[in-house]
């Protein structure tokens, strides 16, 4: 009785291991997809709206459905209100770098977002377009890969974790 | 039963290996390799048994017991090198395999010479009028 | 304002307010001090704005030690580290030896920042120097006042200022970048000007039983004619508050006023919302051509009266002859010391032949900003209430 309750435990690890590794696989392209849509926001604020870049942030956090990509906005339209004079550049870090580790992104998708810093709220109307524009390219480019991966990779998780648990199970009898 | 526990591990390595190999070949190598390890493991304990057993009946048997071992290891290598091989060719790499294959067969002739050289003397000392005057 | 204080005068009775002003201190020439007193040299810094034999409100600035306050909001578009010095210099408790306390300069008009070099308060003529305030902390103010949205005030950087919540405007100086001969931005900054507004209302009300007819007409049109320096703006700003917003003392109601306002100097918007009180029946076009601006007005916003400030071309002219056959009275200002300054200038030599203008009043600095030195008619003659 005990080893079943054991093998059932071992079992449901394994298959939860697997399968939350494939939701997250699954989650990145659209957390990517997210953040391009985000990104589109800002530009439609900055380019024709001109709203100051608190308001824009803020606007875009609460423009986008309910999520990640929602909330890093936010944050960052937030910490700009409260800024005492540090550049948008180092803000827009500081936001990408405490919501990083809270989303399923990987670092070097990170890294791209982070690249929004440059010349943020310092360059004029065409130049933060057109930096706007560069982000949400890389962003796609990324977004690709990532669904191309999570093609491959979704099955072999879900079935591996399962499949391993059991692998256990049957060696530890 | 044992057995039921080896296919079973068996059949769930296989099943796994067909869903790694498509997407990551070079993982589903590392985790042959360690599926075959693991399964070896298993018949460890059974396969010293055994050997324990034909050890006692070279000696009864008063067998010289250079013979049991070298016969032993010959087993061992073909198993060994077979098992090398098979991984070899399953991951696509015939060539290697057959390389595998060339080099246990060498090692097999090498280990089995002395005996046959042996073999041969017996036989000779056998046959009527075959030693030299 | 948390620092003006107004008393109701009648022409002659001064006792009262030297009373008031006789707070223990001596009295300082250099205050700004407003106020009717006969015989006494009025303020030489500050402003008197009277009209000679009529009753009217007068205003005044009463200094204590010190007194007066920084406005609400201002020091917090400064970097934190200048905020803490003028914090520290208004509560006298500045480390620095040497240093003119808060008392003596009297309420601060100007706030001058400039990269590595000493920070400047200015009031009238005289300033104050503080310690030099580094690239960094003016970078810092910088953001703060543009709120890190530099591509949001393209059209602010080019024209080198910057209006902030209060109607303070900061004036901007640094290496400019040119696109195609001219001026694109100002990258970076290494000069900031913050100049305190202050709004005085009541200044206007010795015009406006001058600027309403109280016929049918209503309001007359009206030229304010002045050298620079003589507080033509202000008296613009409290003219509009009062047409729009109503005088109880005239029984004038208050009419739609629109207000083009393209140097953000008269209602001095902030994101569009004007940061004086220019009345609560007004229009305001920011930033917009004269010209353009009374178009749009008229067509669109139904004014009865229009006002702007500085006309001197042609284009102001038409605009404003469109907007006198539309039945709308104008109310402008323009550069000149006297009515000949006028006559000659084509553009405004123009308007004068038209019949265009009902008064023409002329202020000065004589005895202080805002000063009335004259009224005419119609014609050019001095005018009489009659």
């Amino acid at each position: 009785m005990l080893k079943l309750v054991g093998a059932l435990l071992i079992l449901g690890t394994c298959a939860g291991v697997g399968g939350w590794q494939a939701w997250r696989l699954r989650a990145r392209p659209r957390l990517l997809a997210e953040l391009q849509a985000a990104l589109a926001l800002l530009a439609t604020q900055v380019g024709y709206g001109a709203v100051p870049l608190p308001e824009a942030l803020e606007a875009v956090g609460s423009g986008v459905p309910a999520g990640a990509a929602g909330r890093l906005f936010t944050e960052a339209g937030q910490q700009l209100r409260q800024a005492q004079g540090e550049p948008a550049a180092k803000l827009w870090r500081r936001s990408v770098e405490k919501w990083l580790p809270e989303t399923v992104l990987l670092p070097e998708e990170g890294e791209a977002l982070m690249r929004l810093a440059l010349g943020l709220g310092e360059a004029p109307r065409e130049e933060q377009l057109r930096s706007i524009y560069e982000v949400q390219r890389r962003l796609q480019a990324l977004e690709v890969t990532a669904r191309d991966v999570s093609e491959r990779m979704t099955k072999v998780w879900s079935y591996g974790g399962v499949l391993t648990g059991l692998a256990v199970i049957v060696t530890i009898w | 039963m044992e057995v039921l526990q080896i296919v079973g591990f068996g059949l769930i390595a296989t099943v796994l290996l067909v869903i790694l190999r498509k997407q990551r070949p070079e993982m589903a190598v590392q985790l042959s390799i360690a599926a075959g390890v693991i399964l070896f493991l298993f018949i460890l304990t059974k396969v010293t048994a055994v050997v324990q057993v034909l050890d006692d009946l070279a000696n009864r048997a008063q067998i010289n017991r250079y013979y049991l071992t070298t016969l032993l290891k010959i087993v061992g290598i073909a198993y060994v090198a077979e098992f090398g091989a098979q991984i070899c060719r399953d991951a696509g790499e015939g060539a290697i395999a057959s390389k595998v294959e060339l080099g246990a067969k060498v090692l097999v002739l090498v280990l089995a010479l002395p005996i046959v050289l042996a073999l041969m003397e017996s036989l000779i000392n056998l046959l009527p009028g075959g030693a030299s005057p | 304002m948390r620092w003006i204080r107004t008393q109701e005068e009648k022409s002659g009775s001064a006792g009262a307010v030297d009373a008031a002003l006789a707070v223990g201190r001596e009295r300082d020439s250099t205050l700004p001090v407003v106020g009717k007193r006969p015989g006494s040299q009025a303020g030489t810094s500050g402003g008197a704005m009277e009209l000679s034999g009529r009753t009217g409100r007068t205003l005044e600035v009463v200094t204590k030690a010190s007194g007066w306050e920084w406005p609400l909001g201002l020091l917090s578009f400064l970097a934190p580290s200048l905020r803490l010095l003028l914090e520290e210099w208004m509560a006298g408790t500045s480390a620095v030896v040497g240093q003119v306390g808060p008392g003596s300069l009297g309420m601060v008009e100007e706030i001058r920042l400039r990269a590595e070099r000493p920070l400047g308060l200015v009031c009238g003529n005289r300033d104050v120097l503080l310690r030099p305030v580094t690239a960094d902390e003016l970078q810092q103010t910088v953001h703060l006042i543009s709120a890190c949205s530099v591509y949001a005030l393209e059209e602010e950087f080019r024209q080198g200022f910057i209006t902030l919540p209060g109607g303070h405007r900061v004036g901007l100086a640094g290496r400019v970048v040119l696109t195609e001969g001219r001026v694109k931005t100002i990258y970076p900054v290494s000069s900031l000007n913050i100049r305190i507004a202050r709004q005085l209302p009541g200044v206007a009300d010795g015009l406006m039983p001058i600027v309403l007819t109280g016929g049918a007409s209503g309001v007359a049109s009206t030229l304010i004619l002045s050298p620079p320096g003589c507080g033509k703006t202000t008296m613009l700003r409290d003219l509009v508050r009062q047409i729009s917003s109503g005088r109880p003392e005239s029984d004038w109601p208050g009419w739609n006023v629109g207000l083009v306002d393209e140097r953000s100097e008269v209602a001095a918007c902030y994101r569009g919302v004007p940061q004086h009180d220019v009345g609560t029946r007004t229009d305001v076009m920011d930033g917009c051509p004269k010209s353009e601006g009374m178009m749009r007005l008229l067509r669109s916003l139904n004014p009865r009266v229009l006002v702007t400030d500085e006309i001197g071309v042609a284009d102001d002219v038409q605009a404003i002859l469109e907007a006198i056959n539309a039945g709308v009275a104008v109310i402008a200002t323009a550069h000149g010391a006297c009515l000949k300054d006028l006559r000659q200038r084509p553009a405004l030599r123009a308007l004068m032949e038209q019949e265009v203008f009902q008064r023409y009043v002329l202020l000065s600095r004589r005895r202080g900003p805002g000063t009335v030195e004259a009224v005419f008619d119609v014609d050019g003659r001095p005018w009489t209430d009659s």
